[in-house]
């Protein structure tokens, strides 16, 4: 047997697109069904679980949102049932067609229809059966009253009444009374009605493929399982077809009375001689009192007369019809009042009832708040955004750019100056931080700060001081010059960067535009041809364009400090070459004319220790530039050791150096903090006077860095000006210490570099750890 | 959209944590992290993307390899409007560029921009060059100091440097962020820039969610795993011949105890795994030492999770479930000829937990059979023990950031461990919450459809919820 009206009703709704938004039993069926699988999906296989959210969040963009948010926001009942509704829907229809009516909710909607019809076809058979058998009339005696009113209309009565009883005391004790009080429905009617599911569904599943027969049948426990979740919803299901039952019970019963009562002649009586017909005219006139605004005395109910004239007298009866002859309006008075009984008593009890149960149902399953566990785990799966951070593997990029080498003497003007050809804009506050950490020991402190300060006050100073200047210069002066003349050319944009500065810097020098110009023409003559007469010249065309004076000016006043400074250095070997080289870098804005001066004697100065520490034979008068002893070496410090290096640990790396290649330190540099300290360093190499080649060139650099491009540029430039030759020592020290300012570079970052050198193939480049490893645990 | 989606870019010199940023904040540990420099050599995109929505973009980009010269090229420019884009237009072909104009040019692209600096260590030259450098850009930026260590000597000249030339300055540790410590990073993206708020936030409640989700997901499992575990039972036949000997009945008790506890010992791993999972690890290592890493049964474990004595009493009474256990424990005790089932007991820790029996011991009688009967568990202690481990375990799979995994647990400078506290969560509920549970436990012994879960479940979720917004102590060091 089978209903096709119900799941066409459930084609239908879903072809015209109809949305339910109300639950019913068989939807929770249903509901509990997905839910119940995607549990056991997620017990299978917990990685399932992205799937699930992804499909319950499209479910509920698709469907949900548009429709739910509108009505409430969410997190509230409301919010959450529609939602889950819109949501069943959706899995609904995302069903194989042909699985739809197998689905457990349809099996019991099914079931439960079947059910319905079943009882309510015993009901009206039962009513009617026991309504013939009460009306049984044999022409003789009157049917008995009082026992169709005791069986139709008061039993009847207390069962409703018995009813009512319990469903108020279950909803005032509510829970736990239920399974005993509910045990007809729980033990006869729920088995009666997953029988029928089952059935039903065997019956479909008989002519279904194999796969879908397998899937449905491994649904039916469910259906069982499932059915106590909900409480009263799941109890209103059973009482429903209860009432159906005994409506239908009591249609069969009034429909055979009546037409026994119409077609056939029954006379009623009453026989009772406890009761005097005047209590039986009351206790009537009572029963009758609903019905008896409508119909009176006499038809809804019988009269006195009437009643005293029904009754059976069992004498009168036993000793012969004959003589007795009631009244037959009498006898048939009662028909009336007993169908009114049993409509008011039977009847009406029981359609209340059942208009009840399904009110009830549907307000228990409008009350439903979908909070246990699993509904709201999928509530939740809905409701939360995926969040997708996509785990796309990375795939490795091209490696570091290891930099090519470069022509032996030239120099990769882009990174050595600024990378355009701009000039007429001049870099402002190259390094604002340089200037504020001096860290370069006292004499220097001393320098920097006089550059800047001298050059605003003493530009009215300016004339007198020229002449001593003029009388420092000529012993260094006059022998660096060839030199720098020849290597001039290789600098021109620094040349220019360092034009540019001055005006910037200096802007008390209001003139600073007409600078440049002048200045370029002083600054070649300064640089190239220094011997005194022409410094003299030099001097004085900024004589005649006063505007110029200044410049000039200052730098003769800062000369001053310089000399008076280089004394002491001569004596104090290693700190001085640094010191002197630091400041030359920050006063950039200077012109040139200082720093050229500068950092000649400078370099001469630094000569000197180098040369008192091998051979006395003073030719620093002789040399042109820096002066190298055969075992003596160029020092590139990067700025990063420089920074933290107190004047205690120079020593200490000298001692260091000369332990690991046995060299001596020449003269030393800082290197790293932009071009033209670049620049600055590859200067004074070029320059170094080397009594033994190739040039040997320690660069100190801090190691806990790893190595990038712009290291092993420098590397190359240094290279490119040191020749091919050139014994190049890369030493690396570990992140500098409080107590250890040279430590030892962990195993990790040596490697590190050691691979990035190893990709330079450069055969004279050593790279070594300045500081041998610490000998515990070394990996 | 009116807006364009926030992206970011996660800049920083090699080796400044970019990539674990990165992994943390989008809980990705897919995400490579060497401990090599210059591992992320491209500039790799990590979307976040809600509903198919993608919300905000983290670009992992390469060091920078030629920051002077950037800077530098950058001064000379002043006057250009857009430097980056000029920058990366000018130098594009230049394979020494090549990684600094992969950098570039998601910032040329109108990306904000997260430095990432090691605070632990000294500033150095090339970070002031980048610093500066990037303040030229005149891009939306905010600067992380990732201080992987308890190094903090120079964090506050770090917060000086970075705090002239960046909107925002935040520190965190990438290998250590918490759930509380990531959203609120995200959080502070909204100040970079305001257009982004909106999204942001968007993104913001997207994360939060779905770490509710995912809590929600733990707690599940934990319930899950606690009800398995407690009416979990495991029983053999066994025909009476081989049982005619003493020995042999030692035997099978034996087998069948270490088959019970095994079961167990696999419920929870398997329950341990689906949590990690919620959470998202793949890649997952436990410190060697950890409680979690010893056996569940073990003696270290009893003692260190779970309820003590006296509340374990308290509990035990008012949850009236005591007297059903107490039951069970005398009829494990006399059941099986006590002698036998202590002497195993004391040959090892087998069937002991917290110095009481694990589990109920049965044997029924039939014709020419016996059948053994393990479980379910009795031992009051038991289940607290499982919940604390499963909390403990959740809790570590919550604040395991994701840019952990390279981490150098050996590292000289790490953070040092807390002063061990050997106290389990449930020992710290409040004694109704605890009763609670333990009438939760004993529904689910005897496997009652539990109407005690939905409490349970909210006292488990508010305990991981705690751990998540470091309200309670996540015991790392257990």
């Amino acid at each position: 047997m089978k209903f096709p009206y119900f799941s066409a009703l459930g084609l239908l709704a879903k072809r015209l697109g109809v949305t339910r938004t109300e639950w019913t039993v068989s939807d929770l069926i249903d509901f509990e069904y997905y839910l119940e699988g995607d549990e056991q999906v997620l017990r299978e296989q917990p990685a399932a679980r992205k799937v699930l959210a992804q499909r319950d969040r499209a479910f509920h963009l698709d469907h949900a949102q548009n429709a739910a948010a509108s009505t409430a926001a969410p997190h509230t009942s409301t919010h959450r049932r529609t939602s889950l509704r819109h949501w069943l829907t959706a899995r609904r229809n995302s069903e194989d067609p042909r699985l739809s009516p197998l689905l457990p909710g349809a099996a019991f909607a099914s079931a439960q229809q079947l059910g319905m019809l079943v009882l309510a076809v015993s009901g009206f058979l039962i009513g009617a059966t026991v309504a013939s058998a009460l009306l049984s009339y044999d022409g003789h005696r009157p049917i008995d009253v009082s026992s169709y009113i005791l069986l139709l209309v008061l039993v009847q009565f207390l069962f409703a009444g018995v009813a009512v009883w319990m469903w108020t005391l279950r909803s005032l004790r509510r829970s736990d009374e239920v399974r005993g009080n509910a045990w007809l429905l729980m033990q006869v009617i729920r088995p009666l009605l997953t029988q029928a599911a089952q059935w039903l569904q065997r019956q479909r599943l008989g002519r279904a493929s194999a796969d879908i027969r397998e899937r449905a049948l491994a649904t039916q426990g469910l259906l069982k399982s499932q059915f106590t979740i909900y409480g009263p919803v799941a109890y209103f299901p059973l009482l429903i077809p209860a009432q159906m039952f005994g409506v239908a019970f009591n249609i069969g019963a009034i429909m055979t009375t009546i037409f026994l009562e119409l077609f056939t002649d029954l006379a009623f009586g009453w026989g009772s001689a406890n009761f005097h017909p005047e209590t039986v005219y009351d206790l009537a006139q009572m029963i009758a009192l609903p019905w008896s605004g409508i119909f009176g005395e006499g038809v809804g109910y019988p009269t006195l007369a009437q009643i005293t004239g029904s009754q059976i007298h069992l004498e009168q009866w036993a000793s012969g019809a004959l003589v007795f002859h009631p009244d037959s309006e009498h006898l048939r008075s009662w028909r009336w009042f007993l169908v009114l009984a049993v409509v008011t008593y039977g009847l009406l009890p029981r359609l209340i009832l059942l208009t009840l149960s399904i009110l009830m149902e549907r307000l228990a399953l409008a009350r439903l708040t979908f909070t246990h566990g699993r509904s709201l785990a999928l509530y939740t799966r809905m409701l939360t955004p995926i969040l997708d951070t996509s785990t796309t593997v990375m795939t490795a990029g091209a490696e570091m750019p290891i930099p090519a080498p470069l022509l032996p003497h030239t120099r990769r003007l882009g990174l050595v100056g600024p990378l355009s050809t701009k000039t007429n804009e001049p870099p402002t506050n190259l390094r604002p931080w340089r200037e504020k950490t001096p860290i370069a020991p006292e004499p220097i402190v001393e320098l920097k700060p006089q550059p800047v300060i001298d050059i605003q006050p003493k530009p009215i100073a300016a004339p007198e001081p020229a002449p001593p200047v003029i009388q420092f210069e000529p012993e260094p002066i006059i022998k660096i010059e060839p030199e720098s003349i020849i290597e001039q050319p290789a600098q021109p944009s620094f040349i220019e960067e360092e034009f540019n500065l001055p005006p910037v810097e200096s802007k008390p020098i209001v003139e600073s535009e007409s600078l440049p110009p002048v200045i370029e023409p002083k600054l070649k003559s300064v640089v190239e041809i220094e011997p005194e007469p022409i410094i003299e010249e030099s001097f004085q065309p900024p004589f005649e364009e006063e505007s110029n004076l200044s410049s000039p000016v200052e730098s003769i006043i800062e000369l001053k400090p310089t000399v008076e400074l280089k004394p002491p250095p001569v004596i104090e070997s290693k700190p001085e070459p640094i010191i002197e080289i630091v400041p030359m870098i920050e006063p950039e804005p200077e012109p040139e004319p200082i720093i050229e001066i500068e950092s000649k004697p400078i370099e001469e100065l630094a000569i000197e220790p180098v040369i008192e520490s091998e051979s006395t034979a003073t030719s620093p008068a002789i040399e042109r530039s820096t002066y190298f002893a055969p075992n003596a070496c160029l020092l590139l410090i990067h700025v990063d050791v420089d920074d933290v290096l107190e004047s205690e640990d120079r020593p200490r790396l000298a001692q260091l150096l000369l332990q690991l290649t046995g060299w001596q330190i020449g003269a030393s540099v800082t290197f790293g903090a932009g071009s033209a300290m670049t620049a600055r360093a590859l200067d004074i190499l070029e320059r170094g006077q080397w009594q033994e080649l190739p040039p040997r060139l320690a660069v100190i650099q801090d190691g806990s860095q790893p190595p990038i491009t712009e290291n092993l540029l420098f590397l190359r430039e240094l290279r490119a000006a040191a020749g091919v030759q050139a014994q190049m020592l890369l030493a690396l020290i570990g992140d500098p210490e409080d107590d250890d300012r040279l430590p030892p570079l962990r195993a990790f970052d040596y490697t590190d570099w050691q691979r990035k050198i190893d990709q330079m193939a450069d055969p004279y480049l050593r790279l070594e750890m300045l500081a041998p490893p610490s000998n515990d645990g070394e990996d | 959209m009116a807006v364009k989606i926030p992206r970011l870019a996660i800049m920083g010199h090699p080796n400044a944590g970019k990539s674990s940023v990165v992994a943390t904040l989008t809980e990705n540990d897919q995400v490579a992290i060497d401990k090599r420099a210059g591992t992320t050599t491209e500039s790799d995109v990590y979307p976040v993307v809600i509903d198919g929505v993608t919300v905000i973009e983290f670009i992992d980009t390469p060091g920078f390899q030629n920051p002077n010269a950037i800077l530098e090229w950058f001064q000379a420019n002043l006057d250009t409007r857009d430097l980056a884009r000029a920058f990366v237009m000018a130098h594009r072909a230049d394979p020494l560029f090549a990684h600094d104009c992969a950098l570039l040019e998601p910032v040329a692209e109108g990306a904000g921009i997260i430095l990432v600096v090691d605070g632990s260590k000294r500033i150095k030259e090339k970070d002031r060059v980048e610093i500066e450098l990037l303040r030229l850009t005149a891009r939306p930026r905010m600067a992380i100091l990732n201080n992987l260590t308890n190094q903090d000597r120079y964090m506050s000249q770090w917060q000086d440097a970075l705090s002239k030339a960046f909107n925002s300055v935040r520190e965190f540790n990438a290998h250590r962020a918490t759930y509380s410590e990531r959203i609120k990073l995200l959080e502070a993206l909204k100040s970079i820039d305001q257009r982004w708020e909106a999204l942001l936030e968007n993104a913001i409640d997207a994360f939060k969610k779905d770490w509710e989700r995912r809590t929600d997901q733990a707690v599940g499992a934990i319930i899950d795993l606690l009800k398995d575990a407690l009416s979990y039972r495991v029983s053999k036949t066994v025909k009476d011949n081989k049982i005619v000997f003493k020995s042999g009945r030692d035997r099978v008790k034996a087998e069948l105890m270490t088959e019970f506890e095994n079961g167990l010992r696999h419920m929870e791993i398997a329950a341990q795994a689906q949590i990690r999972t919620h959470f998202r690890h793949n890649v997952w290592n436990v410190a060697s030492d950890s409680i979690l890493n010893q056996d569940l049964l073990s003696n270290e474990v009893g003692e260190a999770l779970g309820l003590s004595r006296r509340q374990l009493a308290l509990v035990g009474m008012a949850a009236g479930a005591a007297s059903g256990v107490a039951i069970d424990l005398a009829t494990a005790g006399s059941s099986l000829g006590s002698g036998a089932f202590f002497g195993a007991a004391a040959g090892g820790v087998l069937g002991m937990v917290g110095g009481r029996v694990l589990a109920k011991f049965d044997i029924e009688r039939a014709p020419g059979t016996h059948r053994f009967t393990v479980g379910p568990v009795t031992n009051p202690r038991f289940p607290f023990i499982l919940l604390d481990r499963s909390i403990l375990y959740s809790a570590r799979a919550m604040n395991w950031a994701h840019g952990r995994q390279a981490a150098e647990e050996d590292a000289p400078n790490r953070v040092p461990e807390k002063v061990i506290d050997k106290r389990g969560f449930t020992e710290e509920l409040s004694s109704a919450e605890q009763r609670e549970l333990a009438r939760f436990f004993s529904a689910a012994r005897r496997g009652r459809d539990l109407e005690r879960e939905d409490l349970c479940r909210t006292v488990i979720k508010n305990v991981l919820r705690g751990v998540a917004l470091s309200e309670i102590d996540s015991r790392g060091d257990l």
